[in-house]
């Protein structure tokens, strides 16, 4: 038997009133020291992506998030008890130090997708007339045209990095920002925001997004901070693994 | 399912979008792509044809985690995934 993992917190979430973990078990607060993991029993190797599975797991999170601060665990996290004692012991320091610093924020997602007369399908390459020149001079004309293209993107999708980041730069407390110039989803943004701020990021974004009006957004949250919640890097620094 | 959503502004393809699957969309990209990660702990497979529906392909190319899971239908039931590689990605 394994436990399913939902989340660490830093205080009892008080989940008396739960609807039930996956697999219709029963959702337990395990307590080590500071921390505090939601969790329930798992009979089995895999957890389905079913759903009602997702669903349920956010659930779960998100009621523990409305009660305390959180580090949500990746969907099908399954680990033997033995497991669980040992990452809570050799992770301690780092949990309780991500807990504090994601401590009274939410996560605010940005997605900008390029509209087909701004974006990527203007980077689109002619295709030589074969009868006019021949295959190698096509395949360097058409290789030529693609680099341009994509080298344009690119610079375009950093311009467009540095502008939100800029814009949003007064009211957010930490960020990661992924841009991905050739695909239509061009940049993908979470932001950790203070709870206390959510309206002025929410009136900010606004503004920016008034700003592009050839630009898709698709604007969300709050989550729970989900993309912050990874300790992977300052555990790697504690023992000097990168 | 309630929405996740405070503002949505969408157009081009994604308009064909219900607001409830963007909420799902966004959510699958939180909840299976992001997170805390015990390395070498993360097991899932999938079943669930439902899951994937026809509005994903629209965000599919840049929530890798989806794409994994297409991929995965196509090339076995049960997939194990090695989240060491991936934990560093948030």
């Amino acid at each position: 038997m394994k436990f399913y993992l939902y989340c660490v917190t830093d205080a009892d979430p008080n989940l008396k009133d739960d609807p039930g973990g996956l697999a219709e078990q029963i959702v337990e607060v395990i307590n080590s020291k500071s921390l505090f993991v939601v969790a329930s029993k798992f009979d089995g190797e895999a957890v389905p992506v079913t759903r009602e599975n997702v669903l349920q797991h956010e659930a779960i999170v998100r009621k523990s998030f409305s009660n305390t601060t959180v580090l949500p665990f990746r969907f099908g996290s399954l680990v033997t008890e033995s497991g669980l004692e040992s990452y809570l012991k050799t992770r301690e320091h780092a949990l309780v130090e991500r807990l504090a610093q994601v401590s009274g924020c939410v996560e605010m997602s940005v997605k900008i997708i390029w509209q087909n007369s701004a974006g990527i399908e203007d980077s689109e390459v002619t295709v030589p007339d074969l009868e006019e020149v021949g295959a190698g001079t096509a395949f360097l004309m058409f290789k030529r045209g693609e680099l341009l293209g994509n080298y344009r993107l690119e610079q375009e999708a950093r311009e467009l990095e540095a502008w939100l980041a800029d814009g949003l730069k007064d009211v957010v407390r930490e960020e990661q920002i992924t841009i991905e110039p050739t695909q239509r989803l061009v940049l993908s943004a979470s932001y950790l925001v203070e709870r206390a701020r959510l309206t002025d990021y929410r009136l900010k974004l606004g503004l920016l997004q008034a700003e592009q009006t050839n630009l898709h957004f698709l604007s969300s949250g709050p989550w729970p901070p989900y993309t912050f919640a990874n300790i992977d890097l300052e555990f790697g620094a504690h023992f000097g693994v990168i | 399912m309630s929405s996740t959503f405070d503002q949505v502004i969408v157009g081009g393809d994604v308009e064909a979008l219900e607001e409830s699957e963007l909420s799902l969309l966004e959510t699958l990209d939180h909840v299976l792509n992001r997170g805390l990660v015990i390395a070498g702990e993360i097991t899932i497979s999938v079943a669930d044809v439902d899951l994937i529906f026809v509005g994903l392909n629209v965000l599919v190319s840049s929530v890798e985690t989806a794409n994994e899971v297409l991929r995965s239908r196509e090339a076995r039931p049960v997939l194990s995934t090695a989240p060491t590689e991936r934990s560093a990605d948030h």
